[in-house]
């Protein structure tokens, strides 16, 4: 897993944060497992509010 | 009832995007974008995808299916006239898009799966149709952010502060110094709009250009934007671009510089408790001073990726690699991207990263720096494939050649 914080309000370049640079891996190793619970969290009511659908295909997930 | 459409539509905000290694899920909070594998993505309720078809790459091996962000370009009109924009802005531009053609490119950018927008320009909030066309963002469901000089139209970018994601008004040095960066005297303005903006919303930060000359003011204005309560401060490196060109000789930092950046970055960081973000040119200077490459992966920190992970778009709406470059050849205009998108020949050099020489060929960080800026090495060594010449690790290469001159 890769996280990618923050928005980008530059119209010149990709952003990138390097303030976990200086928190280093122990931090990061904390936020994973948060960032993971929340992803799953998510998912899982985009599923229970959309559970009369048949399976979940890639483009409905998308869109959703 | 078109106010209910509109809400309705918003809610429709992109979670998740298939990609050849997984998925990318969006989070509004915190707000990130996560890239997680094939298996991860199944637990999503990912079935299958036609484009897990292949064998599973790494993250950042092969182009996204779509770009994360899109730098658009929305207009190349400014007053402010400073001695570096990039785009080379001036008072009156012609053949810029209209809105109804901007409009046409967010439906093609959010079909493709484009979670983010950056608008910037010339001056964005001169334009009458600015509120319109955040909104059109919004209803297709993508994050729009902002980048204002904050000297023009300030009521219009105050008004429609809630809808952006984001908001950043360039302040490339603080006092005298702003006008030494910028040509003319525009701090206190500055300074003002950012006080009133920040009344209106949290997701404020500032656009720091540096150079040469502030360099060693790093801290200062880190210590201001705390003072200021701002989300975030963001580094440009100084681009030869636009009415930069003529002026990145004396614009841009010095080699000793460049090697002091990040622990200086990260000594104000520190000190201020501040969030600080770089543009992706800045990679080479980063890995020079060997991070883990796993921390870096892991957060996402690559080096040009243009033409890939963000593309942008001129005010003329020709699509190129990143708001710097040069549109490609026979390459679209933005609300035609998804085609060429696919192309193996794509960006020419912006995507062909993996094909470099020496010393980027060795260097245990290429995979992620994809050799620094493409827009610097056109501009110095009239070759955007050749390695970034301002990197470190190339200077010293160089001067051990001695096929350049040190600054």
């Amino acid at each position: 897993m890769a996280i990618k914080w923050g928005l980008n309000p530059n119209s010149s370049s990709l952003g990138v944060d390097v303030t976990f640079l200086l928190v280093g891996a122990a931090a990061l190793s904390v936020a994973t497992p948060f960032v993971s619970a929340l992803v799953r969290l998510r998912a899982s009511k985009r599923a229970s509010s959309a559970k009369t659908s048949e399976s979940s295909s890639d483009e409905d997930l998308a869109q959703s | 009832m078109k106010t209910w459409l509109s809400r309705k539509r918003r809610s429709v905000e992109r979670r998740l995007r298939v990609e050849q290694f997984g998925a990318i899920a969006q989070l509004s909070w915190p707000r990130a974008l996560v890239f997680v594998d094939r298996d991860y993505a199944r637990t999503l309720g990912i079935k299958t995808s036609s484009q897990w078809s292949g064998e599973e790459p790494d993250i950042g091996e092969r182009p996204l299916v779509a770009p994360l962000e899109a730098h658009l370009q929305i207009t190349n009109r400014c007053d402010a006239g400073c001695q570096g924009c990039y785009t080379a802005a001036a008072p009156s531009a012609q053949r810029e898009w209209p809105i109804e053609r901007w409009k046409a490119s967010i439906d093609a950018l959010a079909d493709m799966g484009v979670f983010h927008l950056a608008l910037g320009g010339g001056e964005s909030a001169d334009l009458p149709w600015l509120g319109e066309l955040v909104q059109y963002a919004r209803d297709r469901g993508l994050v729009p952010n902002l980048t204002t000089s904050g000297l023009s139209n300030l009521s219009r970018v105050l008004q429609l502060a809630p809808l952006f994601g984001q908001i950043n008004i360039s302040i490339d040095g603080l006092d005298d110094e702003y006008a030494r960066v910028r040509g003319f005297d525009g701090f206190a303005e500055a300074d003002a709009a950012l006080i009133e903006l920040r009344k209106r919303t949290r997701n404020v930060g500032i656009n720091v250009v540096v150079t040469r000359h502030n360099f060693g003011s790093l801290g200062a204005i880190f210590a201001y934007a705390k003072k200021r309560r701002l989300n975030e401060v963001e580094l440009l490196r100084f681009k030869p671009a636009g009415r930069g060109i003529s002026t990145f000789a004396d614009m841009s930092c010095s080699d000793v510089q460049h090697r002091e950046f990040l622990p200086t970055v990260l000594k104000g960081a520190r000190r201020h408790r501040l969030r600080v973000r770089v543009d992706c040119s800045y990679m080479p200077m980063l890995v020079h001073h060997k991070p883990s490459r796993e921390l870096l992966a892991s957060l996402s920190v690559y080096g040009c990726t243009g033409g890939d992970f963000l593309i942008g778009a001129k005010a003329t709406g020709q699509a190129t690699a990143c708001s710097f470059a040069q549109p490609p050849v026979n390459g679209p205009n933005v609300d035609a991207l998804a085609d060429y998108w696919k192309e193996p020949s794509a960006f020419g050099a912006f995507r062909d990263w993996k094909n470099a020489e020496e010393p980027c060929k060795s260097c245990d960080y290429h995979s992620l720096c994809r050799g620094g800026c493409r827009v610097v090495s056109r501009h110095l060594v009239d070759d955007e494939r050749k390695p970034d010449p301002e990197c470190p690790r190339v200077v010293d290469a160089n001067a051990k050649h001695k096929t350049l001159p040190l600054r």
